[in-house]
Protein backbone atom coordinates (compact mmCIF):
# COMPACT_ATOMS: atom_id res chain seq x y z
CA UNK A 1 0.00 0.00 0.00
CA UNK A 2 1.27 3.42 -1.00
CA UNK A 3 1.67 5.42 2.49
CA UNK A 4 1.44 8.97 0.88
CA UNK A 5 -1.78 7.99 -1.55
CA UNK A 6 -2.82 6.84 1.77
CA UNK A 7 -2.23 10.25 4.12
CA UNK A 8 -3.68 12.28 1.54
CA UNK A 9 -6.86 10.11 1.80
CA UNK A 10 -7.14 10.49 5.10
CA UNK A 11 -6.39 14.03 4.95
CA UNK A 12 -9.63 14.32 2.92
CA UNK A 13 -11.86 12.08 4.79
CA UNK A 14 -11.17 14.04 8.33
CA UNK A 15 -12.29 17.00 6.65
CA UNK A 16 -15.54 15.01 6.07
CA UNK A 17 -16.05 13.64 9.01
CA UNK A 18 -15.60 17.08 10.65
CA UNK A 19 -17.98 18.62 8.67
CA UNK A 20 -20.64 15.86 9.20
CA UNK A 21 -19.83 16.01 12.81
CA UNK A 22 -20.13 19.84 12.83
CA UNK A 23 -23.23 19.44 11.36
CA UNK A 24 -24.80 16.47 13.20
CA UNK A 25 -24.76 19.53 16.64
CA UNK A 26 -26.93 21.49 13.83
CA UNK A 27 -29.50 18.77 12.57
CA UNK A 28 -32.50 18.64 15.09
CA UNK A 29 -35.89 18.40 13.12
CA UNK A 30 -36.82 16.20 10.57
CA UNK A 31 -37.46 19.09 8.15
CA UNK A 32 -34.00 19.81 9.00
CA UNK A 33 -32.57 16.17 8.50
CA UNK A 34 -34.51 15.77 4.87
CA UNK A 35 -34.36 19.57 3.16
CA UNK A 36 -32.17 21.10 5.48
CA UNK A 37 -34.68 23.63 6.51
CA UNK A 38 -35.74 24.48 3.21
CA UNK A 39 -32.85 27.26 3.42
CA UNK A 40 -30.41 26.47 1.43
CA UNK A 41 -28.38 28.77 -0.42
CA UNK A 42 -28.59 28.26 -4.36
CA UNK A 43 -25.01 27.82 -5.24
CA UNK A 44 -25.03 24.60 -2.30
CA UNK A 45 -28.47 23.79 -3.32
CA UNK A 46 -26.91 23.70 -6.96
CA UNK A 47 -23.51 22.54 -6.28
CA UNK A 48 -25.22 19.73 -4.23
CA UNK A 49 -27.54 18.81 -6.97
CA UNK A 50 -24.78 18.25 -9.64
CA UNK A 51 -22.46 16.23 -7.27
CA UNK A 52 -25.55 13.92 -5.76
CA UNK A 53 -26.40 13.51 -9.83
CA UNK A 54 -22.95 12.24 -10.87
CA UNK A 55 -21.45 9.85 -8.91
CA UNK A 56 -19.24 7.00 -9.25
CA UNK A 57 -20.47 6.80 -12.73
CA UNK A 58 -18.68 10.21 -13.97
CA UNK A 59 -15.62 8.91 -11.68
CA UNK A 60 -15.44 5.34 -13.41
CA UNK A 61 -18.52 4.22 -15.30
CA UNK A 62 -17.86 6.84 -17.78
CA UNK A 63 -14.61 6.71 -18.23
CA UNK A 64 -15.00 3.52 -18.50
CA UNK A 65 -17.06 3.70 -21.73
CA UNK A 66 -15.08 6.28 -23.19
CA UNK A 67 -12.12 4.18 -23.03
CA UNK A 68 -14.02 1.12 -24.54
CA UNK A 69 -15.99 3.16 -27.18
CA UNK A 70 -13.80 6.05 -27.76
CA UNK A 71 -15.04 9.63 -28.93
CA UNK A 72 -19.11 8.09 -29.63
CA UNK A 73 -19.22 7.71 -25.69
CA UNK A 74 -19.20 11.43 -25.97
CA UNK A 75 -23.26 10.83 -27.03
CA UNK A 76 -23.67 10.37 -23.07
CA UNK A 77 -22.25 13.48 -22.32
CA UNK A 78 -24.70 15.30 -24.48
CA UNK A 79 -27.31 13.82 -23.02
CA UNK A 80 -26.06 14.16 -19.78
CA UNK A 81 -25.77 17.88 -20.47
CA UNK A 82 -29.52 18.50 -21.68
CA UNK A 83 -31.08 16.42 -19.10
CA UNK A 84 -29.66 18.85 -16.34
CA UNK A 85 -30.48 21.53 -18.52
CA UNK A 86 -34.07 19.85 -18.87
CA UNK A 87 -34.70 19.61 -14.87
CA UNK A 88 -33.74 23.60 -14.21
CA UNK A 89 -36.27 24.10 -17.08
CA UNK A 90 -38.87 21.82 -16.96
CA UNK A 91 -38.65 20.71 -12.92
CA UNK A 92 -36.83 23.27 -10.37
CA UNK A 93 -38.69 26.14 -10.17
CA UNK A 94 -42.34 24.95 -10.58
CA UNK A 95 -41.47 21.56 -8.00
CA UNK A 96 -40.10 24.40 -5.46
CA UNK A 97 -43.10 26.57 -6.13
CA UNK A 98 -45.55 23.53 -5.56
CA UNK A 99 -43.21 22.02 -2.68
CA UNK A 100 -43.55 25.70 -0.92
CA UNK A 101 -47.14 25.91 -1.52
CA UNK A 102 -48.12 22.23 -0.35
CA UNK A 103 -45.60 22.22 2.54
CA UNK A 104 -44.20 18.68 1.22
CA UNK A 105 -41.06 17.69 2.17
CA UNK A 106 -40.15 14.77 -0.47
CA UNK A 107 -41.31 13.62 -4.12
CA UNK A 108 -44.21 11.46 -2.68
CA UNK A 109 -45.67 14.63 -0.81
CA UNK A 110 -45.65 16.75 -3.62
CA UNK A 111 -47.18 14.00 -5.68
CA UNK A 112 -50.22 13.33 -3.24
CA UNK A 113 -51.19 16.59 -2.89
CA UNK A 114 -50.87 17.57 -5.89
CA UNK A 115 -53.24 15.12 -7.32
CA UNK A 116 -55.25 14.85 -4.12
CA UNK A 117 -54.55 11.16 -3.70
CA UNK A 118 -56.38 9.91 -0.57
CA UNK A 119 -55.78 7.04 -1.62
CA UNK A 120 -52.23 6.56 -0.14
CA UNK A 121 -51.68 4.41 -3.75
CA UNK A 122 -48.97 7.26 -5.20
CA UNK A 123 -47.00 7.36 -1.65
CA UNK A 124 -46.75 3.38 -1.37
CA UNK A 125 -46.15 3.00 -4.90
CA UNK A 126 -43.26 6.15 -4.34
CA UNK A 127 -42.02 4.02 -1.58
CA UNK A 128 -41.41 1.05 -3.85
CA UNK A 129 -39.78 2.39 -6.76
CA UNK A 130 -37.28 4.46 -4.25
CA UNK A 131 -36.42 1.40 -1.99
CA UNK A 132 -36.22 -1.00 -4.91
CA UNK A 133 -33.91 1.03 -7.44
CA UNK A 134 -31.77 3.53 -5.04
CA UNK A 135 -31.28 0.09 -3.07
CA UNK A 136 -29.84 -0.57 -6.54
CA UNK A 137 -28.60 2.65 -7.31
CA UNK A 138 -26.15 2.88 -3.82
CA UNK A 139 -24.99 -0.53 -4.54
CA UNK A 140 -23.77 0.85 -7.63
CA UNK A 141 -21.81 3.50 -5.60
CA UNK A 142 -20.59 1.01 -3.25
CA UNK A 143 -19.21 -1.04 -6.10
CA UNK A 144 -17.74 2.22 -7.89
CA UNK A 145 -15.84 2.88 -4.07
CA UNK A 146 -15.17 -0.58 -4.08
CA UNK A 147 -12.85 -0.51 -7.37
CA UNK A 148 -11.46 2.78 -6.87
CA UNK A 149 -10.05 1.71 -3.50
CA UNK A 150 -9.28 -1.43 -4.38
CA UNK A 151 -6.96 0.50 -7.64
CA UNK A 152 -5.59 2.99 -5.07
CA UNK A 153 -4.57 0.73 -2.50
CA UNK A 154 -4.09 -2.38 -4.07
CA UNK A 155 -7.00 -4.71 -2.24
CA UNK A 156 -9.63 -6.32 -2.78
CA UNK A 157 -12.59 -4.90 -4.45
CA UNK A 158 -14.73 -6.93 -2.19
CA UNK A 159 -12.69 -5.18 0.53
CA UNK A 160 -12.70 -2.37 -1.21
CA UNK A 161 -17.02 -2.04 -1.03
CA UNK A 162 -17.29 -2.84 1.98
CA UNK A 163 -14.52 -0.20 3.36
CA UNK A 164 -16.96 2.21 1.40
CA UNK A 165 -19.95 1.07 3.51
CA UNK A 166 -18.56 1.87 6.64
CA UNK A 167 -17.04 5.50 5.81
CA UNK A 168 -20.47 6.29 3.93
CA UNK A 169 -22.95 4.82 6.24
CA UNK A 170 -21.10 6.53 9.02
CA UNK A 171 -21.28 10.00 7.91
CA UNK A 172 -25.27 9.64 6.38
CA UNK A 173 -26.42 8.49 10.03
CA UNK A 174 -24.38 11.29 11.59
CA UNK A 175 -25.15 14.44 9.51
CA UNK A 176 -28.52 14.09 7.47
CA UNK A 177 -29.30 16.75 4.98
CA UNK A 178 -27.69 19.33 5.86
CA UNK A 179 -24.37 17.47 6.37
CA UNK A 180 -25.04 15.83 3.10
CA UNK A 181 -25.53 19.90 0.96
CA UNK A 182 -22.07 21.06 2.64
CA UNK A 183 -20.02 17.97 2.62
CA UNK A 184 -21.30 17.99 -1.22
CA UNK A 185 -20.21 21.01 -1.88
CA UNK A 186 -16.94 20.36 -0.80
CA UNK A 187 -16.83 16.92 -2.87
CA UNK A 188 -17.99 19.28 -6.19
CA UNK A 189 -15.18 20.56 -5.99
CA UNK A 190 -12.56 18.17 -5.66
CA UNK A 191 -14.48 16.28 -8.05
CA UNK A 192 -14.94 19.34 -10.83
CA UNK A 193 -10.44 19.62 -9.93
CA UNK A 194 -9.84 15.89 -10.27
CA UNK A 195 -11.28 15.93 -13.67
CA UNK A 196 -9.66 18.97 -14.78
CA UNK A 197 -6.25 18.15 -13.43
CA UNK A 198 -5.91 14.22 -14.92
CA UNK A 199 -6.78 14.66 -18.68
CA UNK A 200 -4.27 17.76 -18.77
CA UNK A 201 -1.47 15.34 -17.48
CA UNK A 202 -2.43 12.53 -19.71
CA UNK A 203 -2.17 14.89 -22.51
CA UNK A 204 1.62 15.92 -21.43
CA UNK A 205 2.45 12.33 -20.89
CA UNK A 206 1.55 10.92 -24.33
CA UNK A 207 3.10 14.52 -26.03
CA UNK A 208 0.09 15.84 -27.34
CA UNK A 209 -3.56 15.55 -28.75
CA UNK A 210 -2.22 14.57 -31.81
CA UNK A 211 -0.22 11.94 -30.78
CA UNK A 212 -2.83 10.63 -29.26
CA UNK A 213 -5.59 10.41 -31.64
CA UNK A 214 -2.97 8.94 -33.49
CA UNK A 215 -1.96 6.06 -31.06
CA UNK A 216 -6.30 5.41 -30.85
CA UNK A 217 -6.20 5.38 -34.79
CA UNK A 218 -3.65 2.73 -34.87
CA UNK A 219 -5.37 0.65 -32.39
CA UNK A 220 -8.82 1.03 -33.35
CA UNK A 221 -9.80 3.59 -35.93
CA UNK A 222 -13.88 3.37 -35.15
CA UNK A 223 -13.01 4.59 -31.57
CA UNK A 224 -12.12 8.02 -33.72
CA UNK A 225 -15.87 8.05 -35.80
CA UNK A 226 -18.62 10.06 -33.62
CA UNK A 227 -20.78 7.08 -34.46
CA UNK A 228 -18.79 4.28 -33.72
CA UNK A 229 -18.57 3.06 -37.31
CA UNK A 230 -21.98 2.52 -37.47
CA UNK A 231 -24.17 4.07 -40.38
CA UNK A 232 -27.43 4.91 -41.11
CA UNK A 233 -30.12 3.90 -38.39
CA UNK A 234 -27.43 1.92 -36.47
CA UNK A 235 -26.10 5.20 -36.27
CA UNK A 236 -29.18 7.28 -35.02
CA UNK A 237 -29.56 4.00 -32.60
CA UNK A 238 -25.70 4.23 -31.45
CA UNK A 239 -26.28 7.73 -30.76
CA UNK A 240 -29.53 7.69 -29.05
CA UNK A 241 -27.84 4.53 -26.68
CA UNK A 242 -25.78 6.62 -25.29
CA UNK A 243 -27.37 9.74 -25.13
CA UNK A 244 -30.69 8.21 -23.72
CA UNK A 245 -29.91 9.13 -19.89
CA UNK A 246 -31.61 12.87 -20.58
CA UNK A 247 -34.60 11.32 -19.91
CA UNK A 248 -33.62 9.93 -16.75
CA UNK A 249 -32.95 13.54 -15.07
CA UNK A 250 -36.83 14.24 -15.25
CA UNK A 251 -37.60 11.45 -12.39
CA UNK A 252 -34.32 11.00 -10.27
CA UNK A 253 -35.83 12.25 -6.35
CA UNK A 254 -32.01 12.54 -5.26
CA UNK A 255 -31.89 15.21 -7.62
CA UNK A 256 -35.33 16.78 -7.50
CA UNK A 257 -35.83 16.75 -3.87
CA UNK A 258 -32.45 19.28 -4.19
CA UNK A 259 -34.68 21.73 -6.32
CA UNK A 260 -37.24 21.83 -3.20
CA UNK A 261 -34.75 22.91 -0.71
CA UNK A 262 -33.72 25.74 -2.90
CA UNK A 263 -34.20 29.14 -0.72
CA UNK A 264 -36.60 31.18 -3.57
CA UNK A 265 -37.39 29.04 -7.05
CA UNK A 266 -36.95 32.17 -8.71
CA UNK A 267 -32.94 31.76 -8.36
CA UNK A 268 -32.83 27.83 -10.00
CA UNK A 269 -33.31 30.30 -13.10
CA UNK A 270 -30.59 32.90 -12.98
CA UNK A 271 -27.89 31.91 -10.98
CA UNK A 272 -29.30 28.13 -10.66
CA UNK A 273 -28.93 27.05 -14.27
CA UNK A 274 -25.51 28.98 -14.96
CA UNK A 275 -23.76 26.90 -11.92
CA UNK A 276 -24.82 23.83 -12.39
CA UNK A 277 -24.92 23.83 -16.50
CA UNK A 278 -21.57 25.05 -16.28
CA UNK A 279 -20.14 22.58 -13.59
CA UNK A 280 -21.78 19.60 -15.65
CA UNK A 281 -19.95 20.45 -18.92
CA UNK A 282 -16.85 21.14 -17.45
CA UNK A 283 -17.08 17.67 -15.61
CA UNK A 284 -18.26 15.77 -18.42
CA UNK A 285 -15.57 16.95 -21.18
CA UNK A 286 -12.63 15.68 -18.35
CA UNK A 287 -15.03 12.66 -17.68
CA UNK A 288 -14.84 11.63 -21.52
CA UNK A 289 -11.42 12.59 -21.97
CA UNK A 290 -9.90 10.64 -19.19
CA UNK A 291 -11.20 7.93 -20.64
CA UNK A 292 -10.11 8.69 -24.15
CA UNK A 293 -7.25 9.58 -23.33
CA UNK A 294 -6.76 6.71 -20.68
CA UNK A 295 -7.14 4.82 -23.91
CA UNK A 296 -4.05 6.08 -25.65
CA UNK A 297 -1.84 5.61 -23.07
CA UNK A 298 -2.59 1.93 -22.48
CA UNK A 299 -2.10 1.50 -26.45
CA UNK A 300 1.10 3.22 -26.30
CA UNK A 301 1.77 1.33 -22.97
CA UNK A 302 2.29 4.10 -20.17
CA UNK A 303 -0.32 2.76 -18.69
CA UNK A 304 -1.84 -0.46 -16.64
CA UNK A 305 -5.10 -0.89 -16.64
CA UNK A 306 -6.77 -4.06 -15.74
CA UNK A 307 -10.57 -2.79 -15.40
CA UNK A 308 -11.53 0.09 -18.07
CA UNK A 309 -13.65 1.44 -15.11
CA UNK A 310 -10.73 1.90 -12.95
CA UNK A 311 -8.51 4.25 -15.52
CA UNK A 312 -8.95 7.11 -13.91
CA UNK A 313 -7.58 6.05 -10.27
CA UNK A 314 -5.53 3.65 -12.30
CA UNK A 315 -4.04 6.86 -14.07
CA UNK A 316 -3.73 9.05 -10.68
CA UNK A 317 -1.47 7.01 -9.28
CA UNK A 318 0.75 6.25 -12.49
CA UNK A 319 0.80 10.33 -13.00
CA UNK A 320 0.61 12.00 -9.90
CA UNK A 321 2.73 12.13 -6.84
CA UNK A 322 1.93 9.99 -3.78
CA UNK A 323 -0.13 12.46 -1.95
CA UNK A 324 -2.06 14.41 -4.93
CA UNK A 325 -3.06 10.77 -5.77
CA UNK A 326 -4.47 10.52 -2.74
CA UNK A 327 -6.50 13.15 -2.99
CA UNK A 328 -7.33 12.01 -6.59
CA UNK A 329 -8.96 8.89 -5.47
CA UNK A 330 -10.37 10.71 -2.53
CA UNK A 331 -12.01 13.16 -5.24
CA UNK A 332 -13.75 10.10 -6.62
CA UNK A 333 -14.78 8.84 -3.34
CA UNK A 334 -16.31 11.64 -2.86
CA UNK A 335 -18.20 11.44 -6.20
CA UNK A 336 -19.47 8.11 -4.98
CA UNK A 337 -20.69 9.38 -1.39
CA UNK A 338 -22.05 12.67 -2.18
CA UNK A 339 -24.73 10.17 -4.78
CA UNK A 340 -25.07 7.63 -1.95
CA UNK A 341 -25.33 9.63 0.70
CA UNK A 342 -28.33 11.39 -1.09
CA UNK A 343 -30.06 8.12 -2.39
CA UNK A 344 -29.37 6.63 1.20
CA UNK A 345 -31.34 9.67 2.55
CA UNK A 346 -34.22 9.25 -0.22
CA UNK A 347 -34.61 5.95 0.20
CA UNK A 348 -34.95 6.39 4.01
CA UNK A 349 -37.77 9.53 3.77
CA UNK A 350 -39.41 6.83 1.55
CA UNK A 351 -39.58 4.47 4.21
CA UNK A 352 -39.73 6.51 7.49
CA UNK A 353 -41.92 8.96 6.42
CA UNK A 354 -43.72 8.09 3.53
CA UNK A 355 -44.48 5.28 4.38
CA UNK A 356 -44.22 4.66 8.20
CA UNK A 357 -45.65 8.33 9.42
CA UNK A 358 -48.18 9.21 5.95
CA UNK A 359 -49.73 5.66 5.11
CA UNK A 360 -49.12 4.06 8.55
CA UNK A 361 -50.07 7.04 10.32
CA UNK A 362 -48.00 6.23 13.08
CA UNK A 363 -47.38 9.27 15.27
CA UNK A 364 -43.51 9.56 16.46
CA UNK A 365 -41.34 12.51 17.70
CA UNK A 366 -39.31 14.57 15.71
CA UNK A 367 -36.40 12.87 17.07
CA UNK A 368 -37.71 9.46 17.17
CA UNK A 369 -38.40 10.20 13.01
CA UNK A 370 -34.94 10.74 12.49
CA UNK A 371 -33.49 7.95 14.84
CA UNK A 372 -36.00 5.90 12.67
CA UNK A 373 -34.74 7.02 9.55
CA UNK A 374 -30.80 6.10 10.91
CA UNK A 375 -32.04 2.80 11.07
CA UNK A 376 -33.40 2.84 7.65
CA UNK A 377 -30.08 3.99 6.01
CA UNK A 378 -28.09 1.60 8.18
CA UNK A 379 -31.12 -1.67 6.68
CA UNK A 380 -30.73 0.26 3.23
CA UNK A 381 -26.64 -0.01 3.07
CA UNK A 382 -26.71 -3.87 4.33
CA UNK A 383 -28.88 -4.63 1.10
CA UNK A 384 -26.96 -2.34 -0.96
CA UNK A 385 -23.49 -4.15 0.47
CA UNK A 386 -25.16 -7.54 -0.59
CA UNK A 387 -26.21 -6.50 -4.30
CA UNK A 388 -22.75 -4.92 -4.63
CA UNK A 389 -20.71 -7.87 -3.07
CA UNK A 390 -22.78 -10.23 -5.87
CA UNK A 391 -23.54 -8.00 -8.57
CA UNK A 392 -21.68 -7.91 -11.77
CA UNK A 393 -19.35 -5.02 -10.86
CA UNK A 394 -19.91 -2.93 -13.99
CA UNK A 395 -20.77 0.68 -12.28
CA UNK A 396 -22.42 2.10 -16.20
CA UNK A 397 -24.64 -0.67 -16.07
CA UNK A 398 -25.53 -0.81 -12.83
CA UNK A 399 -26.14 2.87 -12.76
CA UNK A 400 -28.45 2.73 -15.88
CA UNK A 401 -30.24 -0.12 -14.45
CA UNK A 402 -31.15 1.95 -11.27
CA UNK A 403 -31.67 5.34 -13.18
CA UNK A 404 -33.77 3.71 -15.33
CA UNK A 405 -36.33 2.60 -12.83
CA UNK A 406 -36.46 6.34 -11.22
CA UNK A 407 -36.66 7.52 -14.14
CA UNK A 408 -39.58 5.98 -15.75
CA UNK A 409 -41.68 5.97 -12.33
CA UNK A 410 -41.09 8.95 -11.38
CA UNK A 411 -40.10 11.01 -14.58
CA UNK A 412 -43.11 10.94 -16.80
CA UNK A 413 -45.56 11.99 -13.77
CA UNK A 414 -43.40 15.00 -12.47
CA UNK A 415 -43.40 16.58 -15.91
CA UNK A 416 -47.31 16.17 -16.36
CA UNK A 417 -47.90 17.32 -13.20
CA UNK A 418 -46.31 20.25 -13.48
CA UNK A 419 -46.92 21.00 -16.98
CA UNK A 420 -50.36 19.87 -17.48
CA UNK A 421 -53.51 20.75 -15.73
CA UNK A 422 -55.85 18.06 -16.47
CA UNK A 423 -53.32 15.05 -14.84
CA UNK A 424 -55.44 12.97 -12.93
CA UNK A 425 -53.94 10.68 -9.78
CA UNK A 426 -55.48 7.80 -11.78
CA UNK A 427 -53.30 8.16 -14.64
CA UNK A 428 -50.53 8.35 -12.32
CA UNK A 429 -51.50 5.17 -10.53
CA UNK A 430 -51.70 3.02 -13.18
CA UNK A 431 -48.78 5.14 -15.15
CA UNK A 432 -46.61 4.54 -12.04
CA UNK A 433 -47.83 0.86 -11.10
CA UNK A 434 -47.08 0.12 -14.82
CA UNK A 435 -43.47 2.14 -14.77
CA UNK A 436 -42.44 -0.04 -11.50
CA UNK A 437 -43.80 -3.54 -12.72
CA UNK A 438 -42.35 -2.82 -16.28
CA UNK A 439 -38.79 -1.78 -15.30
CA UNK A 440 -38.58 -4.69 -12.69
CA UNK A 441 -39.78 -7.82 -15.29
CA UNK A 442 -38.17 -5.93 -18.52
CA UNK A 443 -34.61 -5.22 -16.56
CA UNK A 444 -34.53 -8.21 -14.14
CA UNK A 445 -35.69 -11.09 -16.52
CA UNK A 446 -36.27 -10.10 -20.54
CA UNK A 447 -33.30 -7.58 -21.20
CA UNK A 448 -31.08 -6.13 -18.46
CA UNK A 449 -30.32 -2.88 -18.56
CA UNK A 450 -30.31 -2.56 -22.52
CA UNK A 451 -32.29 -3.95 -25.28
CA UNK A 452 -30.84 -6.64 -27.34
CA UNK A 453 -31.94 -9.52 -29.57
CA UNK A 454 -30.76 -12.57 -26.80
CA UNK A 455 -34.34 -12.15 -25.74
CA UNK A 456 -37.13 -14.62 -25.87
CA UNK A 457 -39.47 -14.56 -28.45
CA UNK A 458 -40.89 -11.07 -29.90
CA UNK A 459 -38.57 -9.27 -27.02
CA UNK A 460 -35.79 -10.67 -28.87
CA UNK A 461 -37.08 -9.29 -32.30
CA UNK A 462 -37.86 -5.41 -30.55
CA UNK A 463 -34.69 -5.93 -29.07
CA UNK A 464 -32.70 -6.48 -32.57
CA UNK A 465 -34.63 -2.88 -33.58
CA UNK A 466 -32.88 -1.13 -30.30
CA UNK A 467 -30.16 -3.04 -29.66
CA UNK A 468 -28.22 -1.21 -27.58
CA UNK A 469 -30.80 1.30 -26.53
CA UNK A 470 -31.47 1.34 -22.37
CA UNK A 471 -34.68 -0.08 -21.36
CA UNK A 472 -35.60 2.68 -19.59
CA UNK A 473 -35.73 5.44 -22.56
CA UNK A 474 -38.58 3.54 -24.46
CA UNK A 475 -40.32 2.88 -21.44
CA UNK A 476 -39.93 6.28 -20.48
CA UNK A 477 -42.40 7.13 -23.20
CA UNK A 478 -44.64 4.24 -22.80
CA UNK A 479 -45.34 5.13 -19.20
CA UNK A 480 -46.01 8.95 -20.38
CA UNK A 481 -48.85 7.84 -23.16
CA UNK A 482 -50.29 5.63 -20.26
CA UNK A 483 -50.63 8.60 -18.17
CA UNK A 484 -52.01 10.76 -20.59
CA UNK A 485 -54.62 8.70 -21.64
CA UNK A 486 -56.06 7.41 -17.97
CA UNK A 487 -56.10 10.95 -17.37
CA UNK A 488 -58.54 11.57 -20.93
CA UNK A 489 -60.47 8.93 -19.30
CA UNK A 490 -60.43 11.06 -15.61
CA UNK A 491 -61.64 13.84 -14.42
CA UNK A 492 -59.09 16.40 -11.91
CA UNK A 493 -60.73 18.01 -8.96
CA UNK A 494 -61.72 21.32 -9.95
CA UNK A 495 -59.63 23.13 -7.11
CA UNK A 496 -56.53 21.30 -8.23
CA UNK A 497 -56.64 22.52 -11.94
CA UNK A 498 -57.79 26.01 -10.52
CA UNK A 499 -54.75 25.92 -8.52
CA UNK A 500 -52.55 25.27 -10.88
CA UNK A 501 -53.53 27.86 -13.33
CA UNK A 502 -53.35 30.12 -10.40
CA UNK A 503 -49.80 29.41 -9.40
CA UNK A 504 -47.95 29.82 -12.19
CA UNK A 505 -49.16 33.14 -14.02
CA UNK A 506 -46.74 35.09 -14.81
CA UNK A 507 -46.48 38.53 -13.15
CA UNK A 508 -43.84 41.70 -14.14
CA UNK A 509 -40.78 41.46 -12.56
CA UNK A 510 -40.56 44.06 -9.60
CA UNK A 511 -38.18 47.00 -10.01
CA UNK A 512 -37.02 49.24 -7.61
CA UNK A 513 -38.56 48.01 -4.57
CA UNK A 514 -37.13 45.57 -2.21
CA UNK A 515 -38.24 42.30 -3.36
CA UNK A 516 -39.80 39.44 -0.93
CA UNK A 517 -36.54 37.28 -1.07
CA UNK A 518 -34.74 40.51 0.21
CA UNK A 519 -37.29 40.88 3.22
CA UNK A 520 -37.39 37.47 4.36
CA UNK A 521 -36.39 35.25 6.80
CA UNK A 522 -32.36 34.45 6.46
CA UNK A 523 -30.68 31.83 4.09
CA UNK A 524 -29.52 28.90 5.24
CA UNK A 525 -25.70 30.67 4.79
CA UNK A 526 -26.72 33.32 7.04
CA UNK A 527 -28.27 30.53 9.35
CA UNK A 528 -24.86 28.59 9.41
CA UNK A 529 -22.47 31.62 9.76
CA UNK A 530 -25.01 32.74 12.69
CA UNK A 531 -24.22 29.20 14.56
CA UNK A 532 -20.90 29.33 13.57
CA UNK A 533 -19.83 32.56 15.63
CA UNK A 534 -22.32 31.73 18.41
CA UNK A 535 -21.22 27.59 19.02
CA UNK A 536 -17.61 27.54 17.26
CA UNK A 537 -15.68 25.64 15.18
CA UNK A 538 -15.44 22.68 17.80
CA UNK B 1 -3.74 13.65 -36.92
CA UNK B 2 -6.34 15.14 -34.80
CA UNK B 3 -10.40 14.77 -34.71
CA UNK B 4 -12.25 14.49 -38.20
CA UNK B 5 -14.61 17.89 -38.86
CA UNK B 6 -17.19 15.37 -37.70
CA UNK B 7 -15.39 14.52 -34.41
CA UNK B 8 -15.07 18.25 -33.81
CA UNK B 9 -18.84 18.82 -34.54
CA UNK B 10 -19.92 16.17 -31.85
CA UNK B 11 -18.05 17.64 -28.99
CA UNK B 12 -18.37 21.36 -30.15
CA UNK B 13 -21.67 21.78 -31.24
CA UNK B 14 -23.90 20.55 -28.56
CA UNK B 15 -21.45 22.15 -26.00
CA UNK B 16 -22.27 25.55 -27.73
CA UNK B 17 -26.09 24.24 -27.72
CA UNK B 18 -26.05 24.05 -24.44
CA UNK B 19 -24.45 26.92 -23.50
CA UNK B 20 -27.02 29.12 -25.55
CA UNK B 21 -30.15 26.97 -23.83
CA UNK B 22 -28.82 27.93 -20.15
CA UNK B 23 -28.23 31.78 -21.56
CA UNK B 24 -31.79 31.93 -23.00
CA UNK B 25 -33.45 30.30 -20.16
CA UNK B 26 -31.68 31.98 -17.70
CA UNK B 27 -32.31 35.40 -19.15
CA UNK B 28 -35.76 34.81 -20.09
CA UNK B 29 -37.68 36.36 -17.30
CA UNK B 30 -35.09 39.65 -18.16
CA UNK B 31 -36.52 38.88 -22.28
CA UNK B 32 -40.15 38.48 -21.63
CA UNK B 33 -40.29 40.96 -18.75
CA UNK B 34 -42.04 38.19 -16.27
CA UNK B 35 -41.61 35.64 -14.02
CA UNK B 36 -43.45 33.46 -12.13
CA UNK B 37 -45.49 34.75 -8.91
CA UNK B 38 -43.81 33.63 -5.66
CA UNK B 39 -45.41 34.92 -2.50
CA UNK B 40 -44.26 34.44 0.99
CA UNK B 41 -46.62 32.08 1.24
CA UNK B 42 -43.97 29.72 -0.49
CA UNK B 43 -40.99 31.81 0.43
CA UNK B 44 -41.57 31.38 4.27
CA UNK B 45 -43.04 27.70 3.85
CA UNK B 46 -40.20 26.65 6.00
CA UNK B 47 -40.60 28.63 9.27
CA UNK B 48 -43.86 28.13 9.38
CA UNK B 49 -42.91 24.53 9.62
CA UNK B 50 -40.12 24.75 12.10
CA UNK B 51 -43.00 26.90 14.47
CA UNK B 52 -45.13 24.62 14.16
CA UNK B 53 -42.94 21.71 14.95
CA UNK B 54 -41.85 23.49 17.85
CA UNK B 55 -45.23 23.83 19.44
CA UNK B 56 -45.80 27.60 17.95
CA UNK B 57 -44.18 30.47 19.36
Amino acid sequence: MNTEILIGFLFYLALLAYIGWWANKYTKTEDQYFVGGRKVHVLAATLSDKASDFSGWLMLGYPGSAFKAGLGAFWAAVGCLFGTLADYVLIGPRLRIYAGKFRAITVPDYLEARLKDDTKMIRILSALIILIFMTAYVAAQFTAGGKTFAEGFGISDNAGIILTVIILTAYVITGGFFAVVWTDVVQAMFMLLTLIIVPFLALAKIGGFDKATQIIAQADPTKLDPFGGATGWAAIIFAIGYASWIVGYLGQPHIVTRYMSVEDPRKLRRPGIFISGTWTIIVLWGAFFAGFLGFAMHQAGMLQVSDPEKVIPAMAVELMPGWLAGFVIAGIISAVMSTADSQLLVASSAIARDFYHKVLGKEVGKKQMVNISRVVVAVVALVGLWFALTGNKVVYEMVATAWGGLAVGFGPILVLSLWWKRVTKEGAIVGMAYGLVSEVILEAKVYGWAFNPDAPGIFGTIGSWFNGVPVFFINFFITLFIIIVVSLFTKPPEDVVKLHEELFKKVPIETGKKSITETRAKSQVENVADFLIERGLA
Amino acid sequence: MGLSAGGWALLLVPTLLGIATMLLYGFWDRITGEEYYVDDDILAYDEDLIRQQEGGK
